[in-house]
């Protein structure tokens, strides 16, 4: 029940932003490579445009990963924090 | 970064310019056959020269609407220009397809609201009447598509550019 209210508006999030400033790649380097305008790499880093099942598939093989590591129907947590944790070394 | 839309100073990639483009178009269109129609009834060419900058407006809305759209107007588009496209071309077909049942309605019931409650509704007539809504509807036709392209893709400025 929850999650479908969370769900409802039908957004997917991604780390597609994160991951080509990882590989140093430019929006036009990552859209040739997928096969797509460098324009649709910016729509879909912002979060509006969501890629067909296809072009999920190409990014995942692209970067080399499962897709429920660039796609996600709930946001992200930094990768900071999903490392680390909350963990506060000020605090002991 | 869409370079082709810095036309003559003003920048298309904003999407207020592109939708002050899109009224430019119709407001165009709807000068010049003002100045037409006004030229014809009273008889004189000065007033048809006021036809001119309905013309230019016209023209150069319609050329902007159609640079916009330029790269969703080829064969080589990605799914997400493919999906503007359709989407565009959707909507413009329900208000293409609407248009002339409107325009009928409007032609079957306008005597009998005139007559019934004495209002002065305007009837065409003749085919001077005729034309400028056939070249109306004609011009929407064409240009529909594109100007649902640049009313509504966001501004093309930082976010999109291939860097």
């Amino acid at each position: 029940m929850t999650n479908s209210k969370v769900n409802s508006t039908n957004s997917l999030f991604n780390r597609i932003g994160v991951l080509r400033a990882e590989r140093h790649l430019s929006r036009q380097e990552l859209a040739d490579a997928l096969g797509v305008n460098y324009q649709t790499i910016g729509y879909m880093e912002r979060g509006d445009y969501n890629p067909s099942l296809e072009l999920a598939f190409r990014a995942s093989e692209f970067f080399g990963l499962p897709i429920e590591a660039i796609f996600s129907r709930q946001p992200f947590r930094p990768l900071s924090e999903q490392l680390y944790g909350n963990h506060n070394p000020t605090q002991g | 970064m869409r370079e082709d839309l810095l036309i003559a100073g003003i920048d298309f990639r904003r999407r207020t310019n592109r939708r002050y483009a899109c009224v430019a178009t119709y407001v165009g269109y709807i000068l010049l056959i003002g100045a037409l129609w006004a030229a014809f009834e009273v008889r004189s060419i000065a007033l048809a020269l006021g036809a001119i900058p309905g013309l230019l407006l016209m023209g150069y809305g319609w050329w902007v609407l159609n640079q916009v759209a330029a790269p969703y107007s080829t064969d080589q588009t990605d799914e997400r220009q493919t999906q503007v496209r359709n989407q565009a071309f959707f909507r413009a077909y329900q208000i293409i397809a609407g248009l002339p049942f409107v325009f009928l309605f409007y032609l079957d019931e306008a005597p009998q609201l005139a007559a019934k409650h004495g209002w002065d509704l305007w009837i065409p007539q003749s085919g001077e009447h005729f034309q400028p809504i056939m070249f109306g509807y004609l011009l929407l036709a064409i240009t529909l598509p594109h100007a649902f392209i640049a009313w509504q893709d966001p501004d093309y400025l930082d976010v999109d550019s291939p860097a």
